[in-house]
């Protein structure tokens, strides 16, 4: 359907002669830039409602609100700034030189103004396994620290659900964090990251 | 004794031309227009590596200061053919606010391919066309090629009077007689030109400069004083291109990438050029800004005031032979949660 505002055109013209980009044009702009954050999203985010999320670099735990927030804030702040996914995995790879672009995790974080760093993916092989932790706490703050204090970039950690768990794991990971002032939004509000989250865990895999 | 010398000045005179002299034509982009606050008698340049937008940017300068301020610019296009300065102006002119009406969509590929119906032909043939031409409210842009000014500097002036007695023996209207702006596009070009017509060839770097200071001198000098606003168009250097493009890609922080693209040093073939200016504003833009539609522009330097060597966006659309504000009011709360919706319904 033609937009009534531009007429397909993809701007308008104001009344002072000058042109604007029509929101049909950046409408467009706005949701190829969102559709990978989609698969963050589960099945029932229609009924969810966007959380307001602060500026800045964040984590949040993996819900439908957080996620639509972000979102939301990606939108408002983050565009047109490219932004790319990595995980925990591609900051090892990076460290331990076998990542096919990048030769350190330097590199990795300079390969981007903006990251949404997806650590939604926990399980108890990756949450117990000594020597796997290790090389992932390594390579990961020194990637966030690069991304936020050195390069002054966009950053947006998202957790499993089980954040206990991943406190529980990855405790060196959430001192780092902690140091760089990013805290989480989980349900409604920000917490900061602690080691504390241990006995949370536990229950984690049985709730 | 020195108080008495300076008490001969006639301060009444000058104050009373400071109001005459104070705006004169205008930028058109709102972040340089607070800053230079108006170009009479200025010497202005536009520069930016090829495909930047600036013979745009300056073809947008020549039609709002004609439309919005009904200043006369003579356009002196040397790298594109005046025919297609012409057309483009046209196009430019399509998209003026009192021609919604007609509900038509005209581009530059539509127009200069040949590729539009009867109708859009019609429309700017007995609408748009004899409006730019005939309305006495506007001022006239005259684009001319190299061969209207017998490729030498001199000839620049005598065409210029040539054209404003022109105007004055066919009728035209007030604003249509006395050419306000002059603008080169672009300056290494007409100094490759006349150092050819005038034999002199060999150094490029110092024609340029003459060249350069002569357009300069014009702009006190055109009339017995009355003077002209010059707008030249310069290229930038390889070197300081490279290096900007390098910084673009290996920036140390990413989201500033495109801060501080090009400096005082930038300009190409002579140093005149930036010493001689009195605003010097610089363009960039590469495929990635494109797709955004925007491009990068750079005060860098201001004669009277506060420059802008970090830089800012302004709007691009080279389809429709447009450079203007950005402006990015559009996301709203309101619009942000329309988008989410339209994004989980897809």
């Amino acid at each position: 359907m033609t937009c009534a505002k531009c007429e397909g055109r993809g701007y308008t013209i104001e009344e002072s002669g000058k042109l604007r980009i029509c929101t049909c044009a950046l409408r467009e702009r706005h949701k190829a830039y969102l559709e990978p954050m989609k698969a963050f999203l589960s099945p029932h985010a229609k009924s969810a409602t966007p959380a307001e999320l602060r500026e800045g670099p964040q984590a949040i735990v993996k819900a439908d609100a957080a996620v639509l927030g972000l979102m939301k804030a990606m939108v408002k702040s983050w565009y047109p700034e490219p932004y790319v996914i990595t995980t925990m995995e591609a900051c090892n790879e990076a460290g331990f030189q076998r990542h096919e672009e990048f030769r350190s995790v330097s590199e990795l974080a300079g390969s981007s103004g903006a990251f949404v760093l997806d650590l939604s993916f926990m399980n108890k092989m990756r949450a117990r396994n000594a020597g796997l932790k290790e090389g992932d706490s390594m390579y990961l703050v020194e990637f966030v620290h690069e991304v936020v204090t050195r390069r002054k970039g966009r950053l947006a950690i998202i957790l499993d659900p089980r954040v206990g768990t991943f406190m529980t794991a990855y405790a060196d990971v959430c001192d780092g964090l902690a140091e760089l002032g990013i805290e989480y939004y989980e349900g409604t509000q920000y917490r900061p990251f602690s080691r504390s989250g241990g006995e949370g865990g536990k229950n984690d895999w049985f709730a | 004794m020195a108080i008495e010398v300076l008490q001969e000045f006639d301060y009444q005179t000058a104050f009373d031309n400071l109001g005459k002299n104070a705006t004169g034509p205008m930028m058109f982009i709102e972040p340089l227009d607070w800053k230079v606050r108006g170009m009479p008698r200025r010497m202005v340049v536009i520069a930016g590596f090829s495909g930047s937008l600036k013979t745009t940017y300056a073809l947008n300068l020549a039609y709002n200061n004609a439309v919005g301020l009904g200043y006369s610019s003579c356009f002196i296009s040397l790298e594109m053919e005046p025919e297609e300065q012409m057309l483009r102006l046209a196009v430019r002119h399509a998209q003026h606010p009192k021609f919604r009406k007609y509900n038509f969509s005209i581009t530059v590929n539509k127009v200069l391919g040949n590729d539009w119906s009867k109708e859009e032909r019609d429309f700017m043939e007995q609408v748009v066309v004899p409006d730019l031409q005939r309305n006495p409210a506007y001022g006239r842009i005259h684009v001319t090629g190299p061969a209207d000014f017998q490729y030498s500097i001199t000839g620049i002036e005598g065409m210029l009077l040539g054209l404003e007695n022109h105007a004055v023996e066919v009728g035209a209207s007030e604003l249509r007689r006395t050419i306000d702006i002059l603008i080169v596009d672009y300056v290494q070009l007409l100094a490759k030109y006349a150092s050819f017509a005038s034999g002199a060839g060999g150094d490029p770097y110092r024609f340029t400069g003459e060249v350069f200071s002569y357009l300069r001198l014009l702009t006190g000098s055109y009339v017995k004083g009355r003077g002209i606003t010059v707008v030249a168009l310069s290229q930038l250097n390889r070197a300081s291109y490279t290096a900007a493009k390098d910084r673009i890609r290996n920036a140390r922080i990413p989201g500033e990438r495109y801060d501080y693209l090009y400096d005082a040093t930038s300009f190409a073939e002579s140093s005149a050029i930036m010493s001689d200016a009195d605003v010097a504003v610089a363009l960039y833009c590469d495929d990635e800004l494109k797709k955004q539609k925007k491009v990068r522009i750079q005060l860098l330097k201001n004669r009277r005031g506060e420059s802008d060597e970090k830089g800012f966006d302004a709007l691009a659309m080279p389809e429709v032979a447009y450079v203007g504000d950005w402006q990015n009011d559009a996301v709203t709360d309101d619009y942000v949660g329309e988008l989410l919706g339209d994004v989980l319904a897809d």
